[in-house]
């Protein structure tokens, strides 16, 4: 079947069967990777179903931490119903949401039935798309399926992610969302196991975004950090243009220092105007497909 | 993680308004958006959301928020 997704997408996403079917059709293969979690990249391992915990902490559980109408996202997808999921495979040192993101026990037992009925009701009075994000959905695929499962086939669904999952998660959301948002947070090793303790982040990202550019529309996020300008927005635009020279880059200057969290001290201020003029420039060099940008 | 299992979901969204009158949010609610672009008029991108949100039919059967379980 075709999915007519946004307007603003020439690509339809392609299926050879109604999602419905092939998010049902999942369901028991997911619940059953939880026994040996590998659905990020970490690969912990363990055993969700039995009560151990991995690296992101998270049981077989799934809590929702909101699930409400938003337009902060970008433009072309709103207005949308979010449903964030607690829990992250992720600690950024700047993360925003932190707490609730983090941490899997916050938030409320949402049925995906109630979840689904939701989403629908909001898709009635016109909003746009339905969006899947957390703290990070993977860590929850199980919940995602069983709510995908339970919406419209023509709904356009959006998956938001830190694009650190497993080549196992990955296939088991194949053909089910028609747009990836995904952060592109460090462009190098360095910073990325400063600021977030991951080793091999550009490996998984990249290989994430290569794949999710084949199998959906993808808009890409760089919220620009304080004093990290050259050394992570840089070499990440010139490795875009390079391997993704279409894909819709979305750049934000949104980051601000939270002061619930220990920061790096380069984290302790917003960007500087000089730098974002840098970061559209490196952009314009670059000829990236940039959106959401205001210089 | 020392929240209590039974904790209820945020009630709040995370705003930020710079000196030069630049607004950060997250979590940015249609009421929010229009709020905030009552506060500042200047603020394009604002603007832009409070459009997307007054231009979707009112509804009040949508619960906006999850309560604890
Ligand atoms: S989702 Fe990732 S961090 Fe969490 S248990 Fe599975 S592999 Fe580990």
């Amino acid at each position: 079947m075709i999915c007519p997704i946004l307007n603003s997408y020439a690509e339809p996403v392609v299926r050879s069967e109604a999602r419905k079917t092939m998010a049902a059709a999942r369901i028991p293969l997911t619940r059953q990777a939880l026994a040996a979690c590998k659905l990020c990249a970490h690969q912990c391992g363990v055993n969700r179903l039995g009560g151990e915990r991995g690296r992101c902490r998270a049981g077989a559980d799934a809590r929702v931490f909101s699930a409400q109408i938003e337009v902060g996202d970008e433009l072309e997808l709103l207005p949308t119903f979010a449903i964030a999921w607690s829990g992250c495979d992720l600690r950024c040192a700047f993360c925003l949401t932190h707490e609730a993101s983090w941490n899997p026990s916050i938030g409320a037992r949402l049925k995906p039935e109630e979840l689904s009925v939701r989403a629908t009701r909001a898709l009635a009075t016109g909003v746009r798309t339905v969006m899947f994000l957390g703290g990070e959905p993977t860590v929850h695929l199980l919940a995602v399926l069983e709510t995908v499962a339970r919406l419209p086939d023509e709904a356009p669904l959006v998956w938001k992610t830190n694009a650190h999952a497993s080549a196992q998660a990955r296939a088991l959301m194949a053909g089910l969302f028609d747009i990836w948002v995904a952060d592109y947070k460090f462009g190098n090793p360095d910073c990325a196991r400063r600021l977030a303790g991951i080793g091999n982040y550009e490996t998984v990202v990249r290989e994430n975004l290569l794949w999710a550019s084949d199998h959906s529309d993808l808009i890409i996020r760089h919220v620009l950090l304080p004093g990290h300008v050259e050394c992570c927005w840089e070499p990440m635009a010139h490795w875009l243009s390079t391997h993704l020279p279409d894909v819709k880059v979305s750049l934000l200057d949104s980051y601000w220092p939270t002061e619930r969290l220990r920061l790096p001290p380069e984290l302790h201020r917003t960007i500087a105007r000089h730098e974002k003029e840098r970061a559209w420039d490196i952009a314009r060099e670059c000829h990236l497909n940039l959106i959401e940008c205001n210089p | 993680m020392n929240t209590p299992a039974h904790s209820a979901p945020i009630q709040t969204a995370d705003l930020l308004i710079t000196a030069e009158g630049k607004i950060h949010v997250h979590n940015l609610t249609p009421a929010l958006a229009e709020l905030l672009c009552e506060l500042n008029p200047r603020d394009a991108s604002m603007k832009m959301r409070a459009e997307i949100a007054g231009a979707r039919p009112a509804d009040n059967t949508v619960e906006t928020r999850t309560e604890p379980p």
